[in-house]
């Protein structure tokens, strides 16, 4: 292929475009809705587990052990635990530590210290879970409360947060599940539309595409201006929904942070710029690949005897 | 140059186009094949130009077997011959100009070979003044021309003319045949397919005659003879 020939697929491509008028503007149209879609999609995906990830290092179970329990028995709960997939770091906080990390937290409450008395110490020693699964918590609770260890574990604590918990990761799941569908459903209607497109302009250009081959043109340079056609919807519609997400972001981002500073002490804007490039890409490469598979399957249906 | 060996087509519905057709052509021969319509004539073209493939038989052109060529290289055989269509085959939106240079920038041809050699070859079918012209305005002599023109373009050793006098008055359509007598003598092999008795009396070159599928009638300086 010379350049000359693809400086003319090209020019072909961009004709084909410019002609079919109303019908390229809807196929750009269901195209910025998928990528937008598809891109929504994502930033809420980064920011849930963002979020999910911070409370879930807020959130640490604390096993409380009995003050008579043995050490052997405790030792094998820790390493019950320990091997559970999910789990971040546990290590036994004896009565003493306990104790000792309470009196520095009080170091300045005078009140509170002058009231304790070296003797007295009314903690208890525990075991310290964090974890990196949020939906591992169950599992480690009802290991915890097995018979074998009802002996030493006097109470698992965690529940005052479990339900604030529970409900994240129900809502978590729902968006990923409820924005992957909408993606889904979208992309096959942007495939359907372009596919359209691009049979009709087969359609309105078959003799043009039948003179082309009878005075020698290569069966590549027939198809390429269409799957270039078909790209350019891919192109044009990710360059608009990068500018609807822009702007968009530029105008929700102050009342984003507000809520992302409680999380995560971090910027939104400067968080989502960071991955702007990275969801641009994708768009483009997404829009690039739903245009050209939809018009090389129509090419395929529809100049089977070209 | 051009040699047909026992070729049969029989088309998908069961009509037999053509049935054992053996025919040689040579290098800067002027053929005129005559026949009724539905004889096979364009069929015969269709096989020539690789549009259709034949049912028995092989096809052998300069060197190459077209029975067995590759579907990815019969655009390269095809920008070897010139082919005058019956229904012309012109874009109607575009210019006669851009008509031509149109079949030259499918097959690959560099744009400035295109800018030097369509002028040129308006010029040998006498329509320079015409070039910004769209197909509609012009008459069928014309478009016949327009027609003759691109089938040049890529400077063809073969050209090969379906009709080309079909809807045209006797004097238009001499002009016509005065093209490719012009064509022919500057050494490019002419086959014309044709049921105009006239012409082919007037020409007095070799005759092809195909009935009901078959080759009826061949020689060498002849008349329509159906």
């Amino acid at each position: 292929m010379t350049l000359a020939g693809i400086k003319r697929i090209f020019k072909m491509g961009a004709r084909n475009f410019w002609r079919n008028g109303w019908l390229s503007i809807a196929a750009v149209f269901v195209m910025v809705i998928t990528l937008f879609i598809l891109s929504l999609f994502v930033i809420l995906n980064i920011g849930v587990n963002e979020t999910v990830k911070k409370i879930s290092e807020k959130i640490d179970l604390s096993v409380r052990v009995k003050d008579n329990a043995p050490i052997e028995k405790i030792n094998s709960l820790k390493t019950a635990i320990g091997q559970e997939q999910g789990v971040g770091n546990i290590y036994f906080k004896s009565k003493e530590q306990a104790w000792e990390e309470f009196k520095n937290l009080n170091e300045k409450n005078k009140e509170i210290s002058s009231e304790l008395e070296p003797g007295d110490n009314p903690l208890w020693a525990s075991l310290e879970v964090k974890l990196n699964d949020p939906n591992k918590l169950q599992k480690i609770v009802d290991i915890a409360e097995t018979e074998q260890y009802r002996s030493i574990v006097d109470k698992v604590n965690y529940r005052e947060k479990q339900n604030i918990f529970e409900t994240l990761v129900k809502f978590t799941n729902f968006i990923k599940k409820a924005g992957l569908s909408l993606t889904i459903i979208f992309v096959g209607i942007s495939f359907l539309i372009i596919f359209n497109t691009i049979r009709i302009t087969i359609y309105s250009r078959r003799e043009e595409v039948e003179i082309m081959k009878l005075v020698g043109a290569t069966n590549w340079y027939v198809r390429a201006p269409f799957i270039f056609e078909g790209a350019l919807y891919g192109i044009i519609g990710a360059i608009a929904c990068f500018i609807i997400i822009f702007t968009s972001v530029y105008f929700v981002s102050p009342m984003m942070t507000k809520y992302w500073t409680v999380i995560s002490q971090s910027n939104s804007m400067d968080y989502l710029k960071d991955r702007l490039f990275l969801i641009i890409s994708l768009e483009i490469l997404t829009g690039i690949f739903i245009g050209t598979l939809s018009s090389a399957i129509a090419i395929r249906k529809h100049l089977k005897r070209v | 140059m051009i040699q047909f060996s026992k070729v049969d087509k029989i088309y998908q519905n069961g009509t037999v186009a053509l049935k054992d057709i053996n025919l040689k052509i040579k290098e800067k021969e002027f053929v005129s094949i005559v026949g009724p319509s539905g004889a096979g004539k364009s069929t015969l073209i269709k096989i020539l130009i690789a549009e259709e493939s034949p049912t028995n038989g092989q096809i052998v052109v300069g060197e190459i077997n077209i029975t067995r060529l590759k579907p990815s290289r019969i655009p390269y055989y095809r920008r070897k011959l010139g082919v005058i269509f019956q229904d012309f085959k012109l874009l109607p939106r575009v210019t006669v100009y851009e008509n031509i240079a149109f079949a030259m920038e499918v097959s690959g041809e560099p744009s400035k070979n295109i800018k030097i050699i369509v002028p040129k070859i308006l010029s040998l079918v006498g329509l320079v003044d015409k070039k910004d012209v769209f197909p509609e305005e012009l008459s069928g002599g014309e478009v016949q021309r327009v027609a003759i023109a691109r089938a040049l373009a890529h400077q063809p050793k073969i050209l090969i003319a379906d009709e080309p006098t079909g809807n045209l008055d006797p004097k238009t359509a001499w002009g016509i045949i005065q093209i490719l007598l012009k064509i022919n003598e500057l050494g490019t092999t002419v086959i014309m397919a044709t049921h105009n008795k006239e012409i082919v009396n007037r020409l007095q070159k070799r005759v092809v005659a195909i009935e009901r599928g078959t080759v009826s009638y061949d020689k060498e300086v002849a008349g329509y003879v159906l």
